[in-house]
């Protein structure tokens, strides 16, 4: 079973647009999570309920919203939409949620009081985070990259919408998958390609549990 | 002593406000109270993890922190290692690079880590991960790492409450060890006062909210008289026989025996007899099975929580618990001649290090 | 407690929504067609008492939903190679099959204050991002697509083309000013878009829009009829159907 050069065109766009999507918001994800776990604080509240909310809002909302703010008619004079980047901007954003929530539990998860420890024992607060809390949180964080990576590689409204299904740059695997399914007599290559789809989930699930129990096999440190 | 500590603090800590204020300078100081009184959050403290409300910390002529000119010196600049109670160390490192961690770059700091490895019994554990030891194991390596540092202070939280009475046994030794051979200040919080007794040389007493001390224990065994503080018989002994499971020993002028298991080398040790395990008797005996029969004469009977404190010289000073029942039915008063009565298995021995 | 009595309320409707008139006729138009054909199916209802379902899709795509199972009455498509499709499904849409109108196909922009300068065929492809309906099922797309090509334009503009998945979406694309051009039907246009270029057939092909019965259900030869006579797509801007379509 091999692909035309269609599909291969497809398949790696959606490889690179996921990898890049992944690399725009693996920092302000991790960051993200990062301040979410330390506890009381004003407006952690609020700050939660919008980190979330491109988890709960229809993607295609998602997509629009992305729309009027970096697209034709945005306020910041920015104008990326129907691009390779905005293909990667939608996948990320809506893989920012899952992102930042295993950051968050990589953190909470790591005993607060051994950054205590590390101090009385000279290191700096920022040299503690990084000696320390983010080791132990890696394993989550790396969990919560992967998760990002397959939302995003799994995109479609937000993606159809701001960033078109344009053959070349943005027409992503979902993308094709579904232009396919409009027309008639494309059900093979789109089972072909939604078997590839398939495959590439399943090795980041595998990724994903396999990091899933190194978190579990940490001892000591952890809550 | 240039490492003199001395503080003057009010401490918030939920709705109670804790004032302490000492000035240390004996080579270890113990730090007495129960649970909950607040033993903890001073010794954070003065290592600076949490600010006072209001006070100062100064140690020889250093001021760490003072809250009238806004001085408050990070943790990390401080140089006072804490041991935590829960040891605390670093589950992604090994052994070694956990007792490293607080040392600067150079031959000097290796040389002393490895003479705390040594000193601490380490040697074997060094590649081992911090998961794979036992409860005191970690406590052993938690302390070589905070001496690695080498900090001016160590304070230890309750180093061994974590540990079962057998471990402890074998950990103060190690406690004493330090204090003698490294000469860094000791500041020692426990809710043990046996533990406290063996390995400090001053105490400082935390209860309601309010500090006492520096002072020795009798001193200040007999000013809470409200039996807060467990009383206690400390006494240090050599060791004359030690064979068919009885060990005959000898403080000063007396002499006990023990049921104590006691390694055949061991020449000396502290014996640990609590006073509420001691009998008194003012008539003759006949045939009785306790080993230990000595004779005393009381010099003063404190009134103890809801009993009494019996204060008797028998060549050695000896507190002994009774109610205030038998202490009136034995007459027992200043002048009163007692046969003090102790099992040989409630004679407890420590070893000296 | 009044919660509870809503949820309930709710509940008992949501059988209903399914509850399917028996005697309703379903009919599956083409997304250009849409407005007009709900007009002319409520009309067919006031004068005949039987319900028309209107379902408006791109052509490829229904025909793809009639592949899978999808039960209708009458079809209207905005292409004839859909609806040969549809005729080797269905011999009696083959029977009964008329063509009632075509389109054309023009380029168009957002209408700004200033309208923008006329774009001459003879020329280079004009720059920007442009919208086509996606080539390979959407008509507006396939007739643009070729029109492209024929034109030379394709490689050129073809990587700087959004994909609309059906005409209505172009055109929305077009009069939100997301793209700077798009190739839409003729009858889409309105005072939200300034015309560019009309594309002659030479270059887009014949535009036909096919109508059939897909059922011998009662109502729907009449519900057939009502859509060939009916002056609305004219009206709407629809073309009488071309000349080679329109014998069959």
């Amino acid at each position: 079973m091999s692909l035309s050069a269609a599909e291969m065109e497809a398949l790696a766009i959606s490889i690179r647009v996921a990898l890049l999507s992944t690399a725009i918001v693996a920092i302000p994800g991790v960051f993200l999570g990062w301040i979410l776990a330390i506890p009381r604080w004003r407006g952690r509240a609020l700050v939660d309920a919008l980190v979330m909310l491109p988890l709960v809002l229809p993607p295609v909302v998602v997509g629009w919203a992305l729309l009027m703010l970096l697209g034709g008619r945005s306020p910041f004079g920015i104008d990326i939409a129907f691009t390779g980047l905005a293909a990667a901007v939608a996948g990320g954003v809506v893989g920012l949620p899952l992102l930042i929530r295993a950051s968050r539990i990589g953190f909470e998860s790591v005993d607060s009081r051994l950054e205590e420890a590390a101090r009385t024992l000279g290191m700096k607060r920022l040299e503690a985070f990084f000696k320390i809390s983010l080791p132990l949180a890696a394993p989550a964080i790396g969990q919560g990259l992967i998760l990002c990576m397959a939302r995003s590689m799994g995109e479609f409204g937000a993606t159809i919408t701001f960033a078109g299904a344009i053959p070349g740059s943005t027409r992503t695997l979902p993308l094709m998958i579904h232009e396919q399914l409009q027309a008639p007599g494309g059900d093979q290559l789109a089972m072909r390609l939604v078997i590839f789809s398939a495959l590439i989930s399943l090795a980041a699930m595998a990724t994903s549990e396999w990091l899933a129990r190194k978190v579990r096999s940490r001892k000591g440190g952890l809550r | 002593m240039n490492s003199t500590l001395s503080f003057d603090l009010e401490l918030h800590r939920g709705d109670r406000s804790i004032i302490a204020a000492a000035t240390l300078d004996a080579p270890s100081t113990g730090l007495l109270g129960p649970s909950g009184s607040g033993k903890t959050t001073l010794l954070h403290a003065i290592a600076g993890l949490i600010s006072p409300s209001r006070g100062r910390i100064q140690i020889a002529d250093e001021v760490l922190f003072d809250s009238k000119t806004g001085i408050d010196v990070p943790p990390e600049k401080r140089r006072i290692a804490l041991v935590f109670q829960d040891g605390r160390l670093f589950p992604h490192w090994s052994v070694k690079r956990n007792i490293m961690v607080g040392t600067a770059a150079g031959s000097e700091a290796t040389n002393l880590a490895d003479e705390v490895i040594q000193l601490l019994e380490l040697s074997p554990l060094l590649s081992r991960m911090p998961d794979t030891l036992s409860g005191g194991e970690m406590q052993r390596v938690a302390l070589a790492r905070a001496l690695a540092m080498k900090p001016r202070w160590l304070l230890l939280d309750e180093p061994l409450s974590a540990l079962d009475t057998r471990l402890k046994k074998r950990i103060l030794p190690f406690l004493i060890r330090v204090r003698d051979y490294f000469k860094i200040p000791i500041l020692h919080v426990s809710h043990d006062v046996g533990e406290l007794i063996s390995v400090s040389d001053t105490l400082l007493h935390l209860t309601g909210n309010r500090l006492t001390g520096p002072s020795s224990y009798q001193d200040l065994l007999l000013q809470n008289s409200s039996g807060e503080i467990e009383a206690m018989n400390m006494l240090t002994a050599t060791v004359e026989t030690n064979q068919q499971g009885e060990v005959l020993l000898r403080c000063g002028e007396m002499e006990l025996v023990s049921t104590a298991k006691l390694d055949p080398q061991c020449r000396s040790a502290t014996v640990r007899i609590a006073p509420s395990e001691i009998a008194l008797s003012t008539g003759s005996l006949g045939d009785i099975s306790i080993r230990n029969r000595i004779e005393g004469k009381v010099t003063k009977v404190h009134p103890w929580g809801r009993s009494c404190l019996v204060e008797i010289d028998a060549k050695e000073r000896i507190l002994a618990e009774c109610t205030v029942e038998s202490c009136r039915e034995l007459g027992l008063e200043e002048g009163r001649m007692v046969t003090i009565l102790i099992k040989a298995s409630a004679v407890h021995l420590y070893l000296n290090g | 407690m009044m919660r509870w009595a809503w949820l309930i309320i709710f509940l008992m409707g949501v059988p209903g929504c399914d509850a399917e008139d028996p005697a309703a006729l379903r009919w599956l138009v083409a997304s250009s067609t849409a407005s007009s054909a709900r007009q002319i199916a409520n009309e067919f209802e006031q004068s005949t008492g039987i319900t028309v379902e209107v379902i408006a899709a791109s052509s490829g795509s229904l025909v793809r939903q009639v592949e899978n199972g999808l039960q209708a009455d009458v079809a209207l498509l905005a292409s004839s190679q859909w609806m040969d499709r549809l005729e080797a499904l269905l011999p009696l849409a083959a029977e009964t099959r008329r063509v009632p109108f075509g389109n054309r196909l023009i380029i168009a922009t957002r209408s700004r204050t200033t309208p923008r300068e006329l774009i001459s065929l003879d020329g280079d492809p004009p720059a920007g991002r442009w919208v086509i309906g996606i080539p390979s099922s959407v008509p507006v797309g396939m007739h643009g697509k070729q029109a492209l090509q024929r034109l030379g334009w394709w490689d050129d503009v073809s990587p700087r083309a959004v994909r609309a998945a059906n005409a209505r979406a172009a055109v929305s694309h077009v009069n939100s000013g997301s793209v700077d051009l798009g190739l839409i039907w003729a009858s889409d246009t309105s005072t939200q878009c300034q015309v560019l270029a009309e594309l002659p057939q030479q270059l887009t092909g014949a535009i036909a829009y096919p109508a059939a019965r897909l059922s011998r259900r009662a109502g729907s030869q009449q519900l057939l009829e009502a859509i060939c006579d009916s002056p609305a797509w004219l009206a709407a801007g629809f073309t009488p159907p071309p000349f080679q379509e329109s014998n069959r």
